[in-house]
């Protein structure tokens, strides 16, 4: 415990029990609440693939691809425009007691974590019956579950730091222009537009402006990891593809998501947080004067 | 405005809180601009917006040593709350030192209730707000019942309760704390009167085990009752301090005058 900061030292209590109520909230007394966090995703990425699928997947493995780059981006998009408003909210709390405004979003963000996880969860009988679905041509059923899960669990805490970095300087920046809820959800759907979710990167030029602008952001990284663990990893599950993952002396080589990908991920949260706390401390008095 | 910083104030052996010249000034500006819109408009208007400073509270000065309470009394707006806050470290004061040691809770009633969560979330939320974890909470949950005489209510979310039994329940949590150092903000005139004679009880009881408050009151009897020393605040400045007698004597007479 002593490796805590001192701050999180001190209020550690406060965001588990912040972050306790959030989950208890949101599935109080009904199952439906559960429930949507999983229907939600599937009907999102059914559409989706209703209205992409003629253009960017023929093949099996494209629910799987919407529904990565989905959950992990709604996951992304719930827990900023929730934190957005979050110290204005806890206005009456703040101005009477002392708790600093950093938890409310802090415990936003995991929360918006454990739901993210439970969502993945729940995807279990989908892809259950994903791959019973899907039969390559020697009629062999393909396997979606694989080791490379496992990894998911690594990009964890890189999603966390950048998801909630981005919540602090948001809650922070709302206090002073409280119009920023409408330019965020504007900025959300743009941001959304420049990852690909629905689309695939490889119709774009390597060297072409869209392709340069999709690369700097940092979602596309993020969406590309969890795609290896889930998507490419059930890919290299199956004989046909698996041949594809030779060494240089033919020897088969297990697939394992990319090392160098998980440091820049690494990297985008450490500099989120970063740039979420210094915004926090340079205007943390301000903003409770400011309330 | 040039400030020199000042060394931190020293406290005594025996003292939990020193203030000394502590004052507080906000900077108003004309207009308040909420938001981005507004300030793109003002600025290609060339609006001037120029602020001014607000000042709440000036010069105030007084300790609080163990064991020993001290009233704040004024009239509304006086600049008591932000004495409070100043005290309770959520205002850094603009203007002056101060110190503080101890554990100090703010006792406001109702301030971390989460009204759609039941009695018995809230009393873990707020615990967790005074720094308690979920486990020391849970040891003082059943005194915390108790005291609040909410046995059957405590499966409830907030928003059925009445604002006494809300009041009650957090009475009972920030009493079961023991703090060093308590401040109280007008809590008393709240609850029926059974609760409020209960409450003025258990307060004396703290006190006499060594608790300190600082007693924010409109109520002059409460604050002769608990309070050894007083200060009287009036349109931010510090008009008395000293013994409760003494000041609540010229704070009388004042109000006399305004008659």
């Amino acid at each position: 415990m002593k490796l805590l900061p001192r701050f999180l030292r001190e209020d550690k209590n406060l965001i588990f029990e912040l972050s306790r109520r959030n989950i208890k909230q949101q599935y109080r007394g009904s199952i439906l609440g559960f429930l949507w966090t999983v229907l939600n995703p599937l009907l999102t990425m059914l559409v989706m693939w209703f209205v992409f699928q003629q253009i960017f997947g023929k093949d099996g493995y494209y629910p799987l691809y919407l529904l990565c780059g989905n959950i992990l981006f709604t996951a992304l998009r719930t827990a900023t425009s929730m934190s957005v408003a979050s110290i204005e909210n806890n206005r009456g709390l703040l101005l009477r007691t002392k708790v600093s405004p950093y938890v409310f979003s802090c415990s936003i963000s995991i929360s918006s974590l454990i739901n993210f996880f439970l969502s993945m969860i729940a995807l279990i009988p989908f892809m259950i019956w994903l791959s019973i679905a899907i039969t390559f041509p020697g009629g062999v059923h393909v396997n979606l579950f694989s080791y490379q899960l496992v990894f998911i669990l690594l990009m964890l805490p890189a999603f966390w730091l950048f998801e909630y970095g981005i919540s602090l300087f948001l809650s922070v920046l709302y206090i002073f222009f409280k119009d920023l809820k409408h330019i965020w959800n504007v900025f959300l759907l743009a941001w959304q537009y420049i990852t690909p979710i629905f689309y695939t990167v490889d119709r774009f030029q390597a060297n072409s402006p869209i392709m340069i602008l999709i690369k700097i952001n940092p979602m596309y990284q993020f969406v590309t990891y969890f795609r290896e663990c889930v998507y490419m990893g059930a890919i290299a599950q199956n004989p046909e593809t698996l041949k594809t993952i030779v060494d240089g002396s033919g020897n088969l080589l297990p697939y394992i998501p990319s090392w160098g990908r998980l440091g820049i991920i690494y990297a985008c949260g450490v500099l989120s947080v970063t740039i979420g706390i210094a915004f926090f401390k340079i205007l943390k008095r301000k903003v409770i004067v400011h309330l | 405005m040039s400030k020199e910083k000042l060394p931190p104030l020293e406290l005594a052996e025996d003292e939990l809180v020193a203030a000394e010249n502590v004052g507080m000034s906000f900077r108003i500006h004309e207009r308040r601009y909420d938001t981005l819109k507004e300030r793109v408009v003002g600025l290609f208007k060339g609006r001037k917006n120029p602020a001014k400073e607000l000042k709440v509270l000036e010069g105030v000065s007084f300790r609080i040593k163990k064991g020993e309470s001290l009233g704040v009394i004024g009239h509304n707006g006086a600049g008591k709350s932000t004495l409070l806050r100043i005290v309770s470290g959520i205002y850094k004061p603009t203007e002056g030192r101060i110190a503080t040691k101890g554990k100090i809770v703010l006792l406001n009633l109702g301030a971390g209730f989460d009204m759609e969560a039941d009695g018995e979330e809230n009393i873990y939320l707020n615990g967790a707000i005074m720094g308690f974890s979920h486990h020391e909470m849970k040891e003082r949950y059943d005194s915390i019942v108790e005291f609040s005489e909410l046995q059957d209510f405590m499966k409830l979310p907030l928003k059925n309760y009445s604002s006494g039994m809300v009041s009650r329940l957090g009475f009972a949590i920030a009493i079961d704390v023991h703090p060093d150092l308590m401040l109280v903000d007008e809590v008393l005139s709240v609850g029926d009167e059974n609760f409020r004679r209960k409450c003025l009880a258990k307060i004396q009881e703290l006190k006499q085990d060594g608790v300190s408050f600082l007693f924010v009151s409109h109520n002059i009897d409460q604050v002769k009752q608990l309070c050894e020393k007083t200060i009287w605040i009036e349109n931010s400045d510090v008009r008395g301090y000293g013994n409760t007698q003494d000041v609540v004597q010229q704070y009388l007479d004042y109000c006399a005058t305004l008659k």
